[in-house]
Formats: C-alpha cells, structure tokens, sequence
C-alpha cells in the first residue's frame, strides 16, 4: 500500500491532548518540569546549542540600541547619547524611499520564484538521471556558477552588454534587430537581474532538494509504476507533493531577507551608474551611497533593524499560513 | 652575627643610594629628551596597505637606539582594504594603540570630532623635541589643525599633486600636431586621432572623476572662493567676513549676492557643457567603465588620453612601454596658469593628506612623540625607516635623492612613506624620474608657486549634521557622475532640480552652518 | 500463491514498461538536452576564467578573455604561490575545515534531531528562538567586543571556527530531512526499551546520511571559503587561512599599483585581471574535485524494507 510518509499530522495526538487536560489541571511550573523531565535527553541534546546561540547570537543582539544612538567610537555602546530614531531619517525622508523599497521587494520576490522554479526542476530533472559519471559530472558542473564573485562576472559583462561589440548586441544586430543600450536603459535590468540570479543559484539550489528525493521512500514508486503510472505523473503525484514542506520552508526562510537587497550581486554589476537607478536601486544599495562619506554606525544599524523588522513580520505571517496549508513545513 | 647583619645592609643600602645617585647624576646629562628613565618601551604601531621586510629596518633602529630611546616597535599591518572598518572596531574595544595612520577619507575626522585622538601641541615647537621642531614649522602645524586642535601629524612631502592629463606624445607628433597648450588644441588633438587611429579612444574617462577638471575656469581672485563643507564660500574683498555661501543649482536670488564678480556657478555649468560636447571622444558606455579598466585601456595603447596627476608619469610611461614600445608620455596640467608655470598658481590649505595619531587611550603618548622625534632628528634616520637600509635598499644620489640597486636584494624593503616619514625637508626624490616629470615636481616644490588659502588650518565639523549630509549625499551622488561624463543633457536643469530637492532635506541647514564656522574661522584669525 | 503473483506483477510490468518505453525515450532526449544546455552556460564563464589565469596580463588586456589563452603565462599562479605561507595557510584550512565540519554536525544534529521529533512540547517556541538570529543582528560592533574583549579569542585558531560554529539555515534544513522520517521508526525503537540518544545514534543517522551528508558539505563549503573573521581577528600570519591569503595577495597588488604611481618607482606589469581569475581557480577547484565524491553518499540510505506490515 502506498503510504505518504510526511503525514505525521496523524501521529496519535493522544498525548498532546492529555497533556494539554493534565496541564490544564496543575500549575504550569510542574508540566514544564514534568515535560522537561519526559523529553530529558533531547532537551539535553539541545542545551549545548542553545547555549551557543545565547552568547553568540543574542548577547550581540546589545548592539541593536547603536540605532538609536549617536555612536560614538570612544564612549561605545554603553556611552554613546541615544537620540530617538534620528538615524531612520534620512532613509524616510528620501524623496526614492518608494523606488528603492519597491525595487528591493519586487526583484526579491522575482528571485524566489524563479529560483525555486528552476531549482526544482533541475532537481527533478538530475534524478532521473541513470548514467552515473553523466549525473555526477554534470551536478558538479552546475554548481560552479555560485562560487564566482559577482566581481569576477562583472568583469565577463562588459563582453556581454557593450553596445556595438557586446556579444549580445551583435547577435541582434546580425538579425536586424535594435540594440539594447543596456548601460543606459532601465527596462531591461530586471529580466538580467533575475536570469543572472538563476545562472549563479539554480545549480547550487538542487543540492537540497535532490538529497530530499533521495530520502523517498523507493516502494511507493514501485507501486505506481505497477498501477501504470508514467514517469511524468510520477513526479507530479509523489514527488512534488512530497518536496512542498522543503520548497514551502525554503521559501519562507527567502522571505525574512524580502526587504534585503542583494548588495553584493547589484553593486558588483550596476556599480556607480545613476542612469539604471531606477529599476535596480535597493534599499542596501541606497544606504551605501549616503553613509559612504560619513560611515556612520548608527545610521546602518538602524536601516539593518528596520529591513530585520519587516522580514520578521513578513515570516510571521507567512510561517502562520504554512501551518495551516502543511505542517511539516512551518519553521515555528 | 647581627652586627656583621646590620654592617652588610649599610653598605648595600650605601651602595644602593649612591648608586642611584649616579644614575641621576648620568640620565640627567644623557639626554635632554628624556623624562627621567630609559626603561624599554614598546609602542604597538599600525599601518595599512602592504609593508615588505620592516623587520630588518626595525631591527637596525633598535639596534642603533638602544642606549637612547630602548623603544621596540611591534607593527601590525592591516589591507588597506579593512582598514578603515579596522581601527573603527579597535578604537570601540579600547584595544592597545599608541601610534595609528589615519586620513581625511579614512576616519580622521569622526575621530577628531569625537575626542579619540590625544592633542599633539605640545610636542611642536618644543626645543626638547628637536627633529620635529625641524620637520614641523608653525605655519605647518598651524594649517593641518583638525577642528582647531593639533591631534595628528601631518605627513605629506609636497601639497600638491598637479592633476591633468597624460597624452600620448607620440600620437601627436604623428599627426603633425605642435605641443598642446590650450583647450583648442587639445580637441584638434582628439579630432585627429578619430580621423587617423579610429580604434584608438580620444580619451578614457571611465571612473567616478569622469572629465575631472578639464575645462574648467579659475575665477579672478582665488583667494575669495573657498570650498567647504560641499560648498563655494565667497569672501569680501578684504576676506574677512563671508559674503556668500553657494553651490550649483541655487537660485538665483541666493547667486545674485555674488554680483560683481565672475564668481557664480555658472563657470560650473559652462564646464559640465563642454563634458557634454567631448563626451563623443570618450570610451562607450563610459559611465559604466571601471576606472582601473579605462586605466588599463591607456596603458594598453588603445586610449589617445587619460586622467592622473603628475607623480603617476613614470608607471604610466613604463606599463604602457610594455604595450607599445615606441609610445611616449607628455603631460597636460589642466589648469592653464600651472601648464603656464606662473608664480602663485596654485591656492593651497598646505594640508597633507596623511597623517599619524596617537589614540587618547594610549599612555605612551610621550614615548611615541620621541620616537618620531628621532626620525626627523636627521637625513640618516628619516632614510632609514623611508627608504631602508642604505646601499642595501637604495643608494644615495646626493643630499636630496636616491636611486634603486640595479639588482633589488632578495628581502627589498618597501614601505608606503606617506603613512610615517613624508615630508618636504627630509624627502629625497627618485633621481630616474624623467624630466618631463622633473620641471613639474621641481613648481610644486617652489614655494612661489603656492599662495596660501585663507581657511588653512579649517576643518567643518559636521557631527550635527549627519541625517542632512547623508540625505543629500545620496541624491548628489545620482547626478555626479552623469554630469562628469558628460551625459547630462541639460546640466543646468539638472543641478537646479537637485538643489531643490536637496532643500526639502536640509541643504540651507548644512549651508548655515558653513557659514557660521567659517565665519567663527575668520573671525578668531583675524583677531590675533 | 506468492510465485504466481509475482509472475503476474512481472507480465503486467512489461507490458506496461513498452508503453511508457517511447514516452520516456521522448523525455530522456528532453532532459539530457536540458542538463546539457544548462551544464554548457555554467561551465563556459569557468572556462574562461581558468585560460584568463593562464594567460599574460597584458595579453589579456588587449585580447580580452577568450577560451583559450591568446599567450599563455603562468605569472598570476607564481605570484599566489611565492607567499611562502601559503602550504601554512593549507595546512590552517584544512584543519579549519575537517575539525569545524565535524563539530558543526555535532552540534547542528544534536539540535536538528529533538526539533524534528513531533512530540516535544517546546520544539515551536525553541525553533522561534533559533530562527530569530537568522534575521536579527547586531552587527560588527558588539560581535567584535565580545569575540575579540571580552571572550578574548583573538589570534586563536578556534576563532576560526567556534563564531560561525552553528548556522541556523543548515539546522533547519537538517530538521527537514529527519521530519521526513516515519515517526513509526523510532516508536518501535522505543517500545523496545531505547532511550532518544540510543534511537538517535543508532536508527536515525544511519538512514540519514543524504540529509548530514548535504549538510555538511555546506558546513564545508562555509569553512573553507572563509576569511572574515580572519581579517577581523588574525594578524599572526601562521594562522592565516588559505581564502584569506588569497584575497590579500589581491589586494595587496591593487596597492603596490598605487604605489607605483605616488613613489615614481615602477612596479612592472602587475597581472591583476589574471591574479583575479587565478585566485577564483583556486578557490573553486578543491570543490569540483571534491564534489563527485561526496555524491555516493546521495544514493545511499534507502527506506526499502525499513518499515514492513
């Protein structure tokens, strides 16, 4: 029988319910001992991390109040005046608030899609692979893109774009068509942004979702291939449904950084060019160029909380949603 | 037993004092430098970029100053890259540093601003620190005060660096072409090599400086406009009170203050025009251009023209020889009066560049001072640590310049002298400098070419005004560099536009301010 | 009765096997042209980097970057290996790498594992704590006071690993893979008597060796790239890890070409366009030489039989 192993919401729930009544019953200091006790080993297991996290990840989280400071270098965190939210201004009081914050949201949001779209069905694709040096090279191949610094594919892009000598252009010129001034023209960055995103991602991207297909169980694909399922149908009835909790949480981990530009890809590609602003100037982008000057701590920090922030409540959300739809793949 | 006891602690404790009075007695006439002790020192020294092989150098000054100073140095050298972001994180962990180099676009001024740095007064015009009193003149120390106070060393051989044009010589003696000595000729000079060597760019601008300064106009009485803060400062004639504080694109109420002077920004936007007319000599797409890779397309043979200040002559010429074995360099200053070598040419704050501070934190303020004392105490030190050890590293060309060892050792020392040792009375030249380059260094270091800037010794302090700076930065920095390519259609629009939007988020606030501390400038100069 | 039913089954998969046998020979010619389309965009841009890294500087600069190197030169690829501390950075690396991963799993599967088991009462609010440090920072300042004053890590090599020890991405990704085990597996275990470590140790990890295997090549990947908290935190050269030499060298180079220009002294020809292409080979070659091999552990830890009536 064919038996969906992510259908953990039918895992006797007895003892939740029983625990929720006898919790109900006592005060809640003796089920939190009492859970602790129940679970020891693996809230065992757990405190090690935790511990990590504590002093790693949340004693810095002290430097938040640098966003609300006139930081001072020599008077540190503990010393620096605290001057309200002075140091959001200059980002809400830019007259490109609307261009910068759009741009931001919408190229990210594009990057999410694409990306899962063709990470999952490159994923796909390389497990039907049956050829074991064809699929091996091949995933190696494809994962080279991500190690290039974006620097380095600036550099091949000139050879790409230039108007007149560009490869690009010459094509398009060899078949009489116009050529993209791809310096100059806005339009066309979006699209170049989001097909160089998936060049550099894709490959890498199919790693987690080919080592999930992996885990399937193996007999249920027998037993449709006896029921006469085609290859095709296959996919779409075992394995899509089985990857959703995988996509569903990689998508929304995307989403906590939906109001974080991809500074490092942009500036290394855009660079200093005013004229393509519009379309692919980021929040992170725009925030370099005020502080570039000035380098002050307080001012980034506060604009690094504000996108933290709106992340947060995008995730909570979208976690909230996933919970309904499929459990598995909610990350609280 | 006891007796024998008490008779041996006499005479050591006799000993003891008299020997301590001893060595009073020598420290005393040792040195007059010295607080009272030779105990060793070690000051924890930082420098940025890329040192080769200062260990030896180190060694040879411990060496030779054992007796005296009895100073170790323990130098870290940080990328230049991570710098900046470095000594930000160091200065907050109150880490240990008693002699860092900072700069003006590094975090020279926040750190003024925010007191981190100990004031060096003191230490200038001290006859108890000899060297520095023969490095440092009072004009000297005087011009390079941060927000009124001597809290670094400036370091900084010449102050200036003539900025123009690099031109291919040979191109232009190939076509014909006489020595080019204004605006007019230089054009004909792109015109000719669009219509000879249509592979060959006119002139590669890619970077953020675009055009630079090509074309532009001196006003009539330079002494009257200075620049601060992001803005024109016009002066009354007499330059003691601040007539007017101006930029591009102001209205023309604020420019009609200016009246009776050629002093508006017009001169701006004629300039930014004519980038528009010359922006057709320029590489593609110049806007997106690197600016090393319009460097590159100079060096490389494929660029008629490229931008850089005159001490870049020689690795210009040499890479591009590489390229083109026949090419020849000349250079074209961009302002005329100094193509013209004219006494008086160049308005100068005698402000360097670079300097060395001693961080508040540091207790060994004293200590640190000594040590650069001693490298200015003579020729023979100062070469030491900027140029390595003699005859090994270099070898002496006369009193005032040196030349490299036509094998280079195995351990060369290489060290960026702008970050310790620069300075105009010790620094030799290199005598392979070609003498093109030679009549040019030979006008900057003639102190008739300079006449000195009424806001020497100014800096604006702009700690109140960071939102206002940061939101206009951001707005400036989107029509910058089009108007300095040359792309902009109409400059005047375009400036105008962005002085009104600059407004509505603080413009006329950073103008005030200007204003007041200019004036409070002036007015406590003018009192002495 | 079961020889029969297996005849049956047979019979019944052949013919259905002819059927579908043109379908998929139409989707295998899809899908090899796919991967090989996709495979050729991802391997030209390398290929041109690695004949950039071997060709002459000024070659380059005036040829542009080909396939195929117009002069070839190995200048870039002597100047990365004259450091002589580059076999030390090998060596600082390696050891990063090797000893990092392994604790990083440690830690990452002993929190993965009691978040991915359903009936923990906490593991929400505990998933909530974790995934919260992925989007909150505090930045530079305070992470560099604690590691740097009052934890005083600096020029340790554990600075290099114990910072960056746990990723919150990497121990979601791994709770992923153990959600997709059946919770049957380890409630039979535990009616036998054995205890979550025991269950942990001994049922879970052995089947989930494509799901630790994927993340720790992440971890080793994260490792051996690294350089930050190099740059923030080393300057004795001995400890210096290979990413971190290799950004320097270029670095260093675009300095000594300022250099050039304020001191007069030439410096030759510094080959920085074919430095940045020899830099990115080196730094992109140990992963595609160690990939393939990580691959087998990708085919291996299938369910069949695990789970029977």
């Amino acid at each position: 029988m064919a038996r969906k192993t992510s259908d953990n919401s039918k895992v006797p729930s007895n003892d939740k319910a029983s625990n929720k009544i006898k919790a109900k019953g006592k005060n809640k200091d003796n089920s939190f001992l009492k859970e602790l006790w129940k679970n020891k080993f693996l809230y065992a297991l757990l405190v090690p991390g935790i511990i990590w996290f504590v002093v790693f990840a949340y004693v810095p989280l002290v430097g938040l109040i640098m966003a609300f400071q006139d930081f001072n270098f020599v008077k540190g965190i503990f010393g620096s005046k605290l001057i309200g939210f002075k140091n959001f201004e200059f980002l809400f009081n830019s007259k490109n608030l609307w261009v910068i914050t759009w741009n931001t949201v919408y190229l990210n949001v594009l990057f999410i899609i694409t990306g899962t779209t063709v990470a999952v069905f490159l994923a796909l694709i390389f497990v039907e692979i049956n050829n074991k040096w064809f699929k091996r090279i091949t995933q190696s191949i494809s994962i080279l893109p991500h190690f290039m610094s974006w620097t380095v594919v600036a550099m091949f892009m000139t050879a790409f774009i230039s108007t007149d000598t560009g490869i690009i252009n010459k094509m398009l010129m060899s078949v009489g068509l116009n050529q993209i001034a791809f310096y100059s023209d806005p339009s066309v960055w979006p699209v170049s942004l989001v097909l160089l995103k998936i060049w550099q991602g894709a490959g890498f991207g199919t790693i987690i979702y080919i080592a999930t297909i992996i885990g399937f169980d193996k007999e249920m694909y027998e037993a449709a291939q006896i029921d006469g399922a085609s290859r095709l149908q296959q996919v779409s009835l075992l394995t899509l449904p089985m990857l959703r909790p995988t996509i569903i949480m990689l998508t929304i981990f995307s989403v906590g950084g939906i109001f974080k530009g991809d500074f490092g890809m942009i500036y290394a590609i855009i660079g200093d060019n005013p004229l393509l602003y519009p379309t692919t100037d980021v929040i992170d982008t725009f925030v370099y160029r005020s502080l570039r000057t000035l380098g002050d701590m307080g001012m980034s920090t506060a604009v690094g909380l504000y996108q933290s922030f709106i992340g947060f409540l995008m995730v909570l959300i979208v976690n909230k949603i996933a919970k309904a739809v499929e459990p598995d793949s909610a990350i609280f | 037993m006891k007796k024998r006891f008490a008779k041996i602690a006499m005479l050591l404790s006799v000993m003891l004092i008299s020997s301590s009075l001893v060595a009073c007695g020598t420290k005393k006439t040792e040195t007059t430098t010295a607080t009272g002790s030779t105990e060793p020192v070690t000051l924890k020294v930082f420098f940025s970029g890329e040192v080769k092989n200062m260990d030896k150098v180190v060694a040879e000054f411990e060496k030779r100053t054992k007796d005296t100073l009895n100073t170790k140095l323990d130098v870290t050298v940080i990328p230049s890259a991570d710098y900046k972001e470095k000594l930000k994180l160091q200065m907050t962990a109150g880490e240990d540093m008693d002699l860092v180099f900072d700069a003006s676009f590094l975090n020279l001024n926040t750190f003024a601003a925010q007191d981190a740095y100990t004031d060096l007064s003191t230490y200038f015009n001290n006859d108890k620190y000899p060297g520095l009193k023969k490095a440092f003149s009072t004009d000297y120390v005087a011009a390079n005060k941060i927000l009124g106070k001597s809290i670094a060393i400036p370091i900084t051989s010449s102050y200036t660096d003539i900025a123009g044009l690099m031109i291919r010589k040979d191109l232009r003696e190939k076509y014909g072409l006489g020595p080019i000595t204004n605006d007019e000729e230089l054009v004909k000079y792109f015109e000719a090599i669009k219509a000879n060597d249509p592979t060959i760019t006119p002139i590669s601008i890619g970077g953020a400086r675009g055009f630079y300064q090509l074309m532009g106009e001196n006003y009539e009485d330079p002494l009257r406009t200075v620049k601060a803060g992001g803005f024109n400062v016009l002066l009354s004639p007499d330059y003691k009170t601040v007539t007017n504080v101006y930029t591009a694109g102001d209205s023309d109420e604020i420019l009609a203050k200016n009246a009776g002077t050629k002093d508006t920004t017009d001169l701006l936007i004629k300039q930014y025009t004519q980038f528009a007319a010359l922006s057709k000599y320029a590489e593609k797409d110049s806007i997106s251009v690197a600016s090393p890779d319009a460097y590159q397309l100079f060096v490389s043979g494929k660029a008629g023209a490229h931008d850089s200040e005159i001490s870049g002559f020689t690795g210009m010429r040499d890479t591009l020889k590489k390229s083109v074995p026949t090419a020849e360099l000349e250079f074209y200053a961009y302002n005329p009066l100094i193509r013209n070598m004219e006494k008086g040419a160049i308005v100068s704050e005698y402000k360097a560049w670079n300097f060395l501070a001693i961080p508040a934190s540091s207790k060994k303020a004293d200590s640190a001072m000594k040590f650069m004392d001693w490298i200015f105490q003579s020729q023979a030190n100062h070469d030491l640590f900027e140029l390595g050890i003699e005859n090994e590293d270099w070898i002496a060309v006369g009193d005032d310049q040196f030349k490299l060892p036509d094998t280079a050792p195995a351990n060369q020392y290489s060290f960026p002298g702008f970050e310790l040792t620069w300075n105009s009375n010790y620094t030799r030249t290199n005598s392979s400098v070609p003498a093109e380059v030679k009549k040019y260094l030979d006008y900057q270091a003639n102190p008739d070419s300079f006449i000195y800037s009424e806001l020497a010794g100014f800096t604006f302090d702009n700690s109140s005004l960071k939102t206002e700076i940061a939101s206009t930065d951001a707005l400036y920095q989107s029509i910058y560099k089009p108007l300095q390519h040359g792309i902009v259609a109409n400059p005047a629009e375009t400036l105008k536009k962005n002085n009104a939007d600059s407004s509505k988020v603080g413009l006329n606030t950073i103008r005030a301010e200007v204003k007041k501390q200019v004036q409070a400038f002036l007015d406590k100069k003018n009192a002495k | 009765m079961e020889q029969i039913k297996t005849v049956k089954e047979t019979k019944k998969i052949k013919k259905i096997k002819k059927k579908l046998h043109k379908q998929d020979m139409i989707l295998d010619i899809i899908i090899y042209s796919v991967v090989i389309i996709f495979c050729y965009l991802c391997i030209v841009p390398f290929l041109v980097v690695l004949s950039a890294s071997f060709t002459d500087e000024l070659a380059l600069v005036q040829n542009g970057y080909r396939l195929w190197p117009s002069k070839f030169s190995t200048e870039a690829y002597k100047i990365v290996f004259s450091t002589d501390k580059m076999f030390n950075a090998y060596k600082v690396t390696i050891f990063t790498t090797v000893v990092g991963t392994f604790i990083s799993m440690v830690f990452t599967v002993a929190m993965a594992y009691p978040l991915s088991v359903k009936s923990l009462k906490y593991r929400g609010q505990i998933s909530l704590f974790v995934y919260f440090t992925m989007l909150f920072g505090g930045g530079l300042v305070p992470s560099y006071l604690l590691v740097s004053k009052y934890l005083n890590m600096k020029n340790n090599i554990w600075v290099l690993i114990i910072p960056t020890m746990l990723s919150a991405w990497n121990m979601f990704m791994l709770r992923n893979f153990f959600n997709s085990i059946p919770p049957d597996l380890a409630e039979s275990a535990k009616i036998d008597g054995a205890n979550d470590v025991t269950i942990l140790l001994k049922i879970i990890l052995p089947i989930s060796v494509p799901g630790i295997a994927t993340i720790g090549l992440f971890y080793g990947l994260g490792y051996w790239n690294a350089w930050f908290n190099a740059m923030l935190y080393i300057s004795k050269s001995e400890l210096y890890p290979l990413q971190y030499l290799i950004m320097n060298i270029l670095r260093n180079i675009q300095f000594m070409a300022e250099m050039a220009d304020k001191t007069g002294m030439s410096v030759g020809n510094l080959p920085s366009n074919s430095l940045k292409m020899a830099t990115t080979v080196l730094t992109i070659g140990p992963m595609i030489f160690v990939y393939p091999f990580i691959q087998k552990y990708f085919t291996s830890g299938m369910m069949v039989g695990a789970i029977k009536g």
